[in-house]
């Protein structure tokens, strides 16, 4: 059996410690472990040379796969039930299509709040819990030239500024698709409204369209990032390095009619698959079995972060695995917090327009000065004749 | 793509010519960038080279690689993105703000209005290629004492002496220099992935390349990103055609 990893050397070299160690001395089962560079799947698997398993790949992968017939399902598997009850419910919703699931979970991303505990103490500032808190924090950040941080669509992540618009959307109690996902219901009230208070951000407090927040965030010129992630530098060596200044909370919220208030943000997972043509699909299942399971991903995790140092920590999406890294308390009770009210966004054929044109409509107002909803309403047209042209390819009922 | 394909006839090649207006729009940007990049390109090539052939051997190697670089860096160009970053501590952002002249760092690489100009002037900078290698060689090549045959008979200035004689006798390497201009100025892209994401905002500099990746990498059609690769080889092997049949006036 073939198993293709893409994230690393030092990955795959923990990888075949752990197979030599446990899984084949177990299992009996052969496994071939390979390093390949990311993007070989597609071209391999086309012509009939890929592996049987793939890890680490994207979320929107399995399902662009599985619209294809080259995703394996995995509902029928021996204790399918079990193995999805090691993650989050809502981290797998991108990798289901027709009710039918094509990978596991293997990292999981969500954003929180990242504050300068100095600076904000220093300015006589609370940390904001929801987004008219933020509103109201700007004018003092602005009067000592510093600003507010949300992340946004640059040339190098062409959809970062999404997960800001779907935190507000999803805060709103809109939703991203209709229930058959047919077309996207962006054009509904909710997420008009989402939008506009989106792009308000930049058009009338003028937040900085393009920054680069590691070196604000250690200057103090952006104490507050709004929707941060995990990344290698704030798990690892540079925390250290602001001594203890730099707190998470849950990220900002929308006060819900009954005075709580919804911290909802997006979720986002790499996965593992098993491809369709696999000549051993019940050996493959057996290994994303023990692959997922906790005392595996456990002791990955700890051997990447001895390795690597705690830059290298390892999102795991397994909860029991993740919630025995090495967090502090405090730490530990925000991050259980916002993954227990974080959402995933489902993938459909076509899905790939929702973030491109997204953005084109966000640059569309804010630097063309457009209407948000006539910008929004026109591209949501677009979008929906794609995922229409989309579900004609491949035959669905639309 | 997994699935055996599926026959649609003509189906692709009249959506592509009909109703697709994204490739217009890269049909556009590509004849811009092609129009403005190739002939300046070419020209600026052949005259740099003219003008290096007279130097001294050693100052001449120096020239040639100076002016040779920027095109074998290949992702050098990416210090552009410094030059033009929408951060407020972008090079031409941070001057711009500190003479006044903007309120708000300008977004070069991601406003529709602008991308365009930047990919151009990218792509100049760029284009002495292997086509200027050929024209540095071509004049080293020819023979002198046709330049004297030619005082005897006749020859006033240089740009006579450059035009009867020099030209007619490198036109194989002028030759390669159009060939080499062509084929690059109709396949860029790379510089419009790079500078400006992929896709560019409002595919404001998506070009026919761009569009025939978009199609086969990330919507997975590949039979219409065929429909566009044809059509691209079949525009350039006419321009070829023509600007062959150009190049033989050359000195009469």
């Amino acid at each position: 059996m073939t198993v293709w990893i893409s994230s690393g050397r030092d990955q795959a070299q923990v990888l075949k410690s752990l197979l030599n160690d446990s899984f084949i001395p177990q299992t009996g089962t052969g496994v071939k472990l390979e390093l390949v560079a990311q993007g070989t799947l597609l071209t391999a698997t086309v012509a009939g040379i890929g592996p049987d398993v793939a890890l680490g790949l994207g979320q929107g992968d399995p399902v662009n796969y599985a619209l294809r017939g080259a995703a394996l399902s995995l509902n029928d598997m021996p204790g399918f039930a079990e193995v999805q009850s090691r993650f989050r419910e809502e981290l797998s919703v991108p990798l289901y299509w027709d009710g039918r699931c094509y990978a596991l979970p293997e990292t999981q991303g969500f954003p929180v709040l990242f504050y300068r505990t100095d600076i904000l103490e220093e300015l006589g500032l609370s940390v904001p819990d929801t987004w008219d808190d933020v509103i109201g924090m700007l004018p003092i950040l602005q009067k000592h030239s510093m600003t507010f941080g949300l992340p946004s669509s640059t040339v190098l992540n062409p959809s970062g500024g999404l997960p800001v618009f779907y935190t507000l959307l999803l805060q709103n109690g809109s939703r991203i698709y209709r229930d058959d996902p047919v077309s996207c219901a962006l054009d509904e009230e909710g997420a008009v409204e989402a939008f506009r208070r989106w792009t308000e951000f930049y058009q009338n407090y003028s937040l900085p369209l393009e920054t680069d927040f590691m070196s604000r965030f250690r200057t103090g010129e952006i104490p507050c990032r709004g929707i941060g992630y995990f990344t290698v530098q704030f798990v690892g060596g540079d925390r250290a390095g602001d001594q203890g200044l730099l707190e998470d909370c849950p990220v900002p919220g929308t006060v819900r009619e009954d005075g709580s208030v919804d911290h909802a943000a997006v979720y986002s997972a790499s996965c593992s698959m098993i491809l369709a043509d696999s000549r051993y699909p019940e050996e493959a299942w057996e290994f994303l079995e023990w692959w997922t399971r906790t005392e595996t991903q456990t002791r990955y995790a700890r051997e990447m972060e001895s390795i690597l140092g705690s830059s290298a920590r390892y999102m795991a999406a397994n909860r029991e695995t993740f919630a025995g890294l090495n967090w502090s308390y405090d730490e530990a009770a925000v991050l259980e917090a916002q993954q227990a009210v974080c959402r995933g966004i489902p993938e459909t054929a076509g899905s790939y327009f929702l973030p491109r044109h997204l953005t084109n409509a966000f640059r569309r107002v804010v630097l063309h000065s457009a209407d948000a909803k006539d910008t929004l309403l026109d591209y949501v047209y677009t979008i929906n004749q794609e995922i229409q042209i989309k579900r004609e390819e491949f035959h669905l009922d639309s | 793509m997994f699935q055996s394909p599926e026959w649609v006839g003509w189906k692709n090649y009249i959506h592509l010519l009909a109703s697709d207006e994204v490739f217009l729009q890269a049909v556009k940007n590509t004849f811009l960038i092609a129009l403005v990049t190739g002939p300046v390109g070419y020209f600026v090539s052949l005259m740099v080279a003219w003008l290096i052939s007279d130097l001294r051997p050693g100052l001449r190697a120096v020239m040639v690689t100076v002016m040779y670089a920027p095109s074998i860096s290949g992702g050098a160009f990416a210090v552009w993105k410094l030059f033009f970053s929408g951060d407020s501590y972008g090079y031409i952002n941070s001057l711009l703000l500190r003479f006044g002249l903007v309120s708000s760092p300008v977004q070069f690489l991601t406003d529709s209005r602008y991308m365009i100009w930047v990919c151009i002037l990218v792509t100049v900078w760029m284009s002495l290629g292997a086509g200027f290698l050929s024209f540095v060689s071509g004049f080293q090549t020819i023979d002198r004492s046709m330049y004297e045959a030619g005082y005897v008979e006749g020859i006033r200035n240089r740009w006579q002496e450059l035009w009867y004689i020099t030209l007619p006798a490198m036109k194989p390497q002028l030759m390669f220099g159009v060939v080499m201009s062509i084929t690059s100025a109709f396949s860029c892209g790379d510089v419009s992935t790079n500078l400006f994401g992929f896709p560019s905002t409002d595919y404001a500099a998506h070009t026919v390349i761009n569009h025939m990746v978009d199609y086969g990498t990330t919507r997975m059609d590949m039979g219409y990103a065929c429909t566009i690769a044809t059509l691209l080889f079949a525009v350039m092997i006419g321009a070829n055609q023509m600007i062959q049949r150009l190049l033989e006036k050359v000195g009469r």
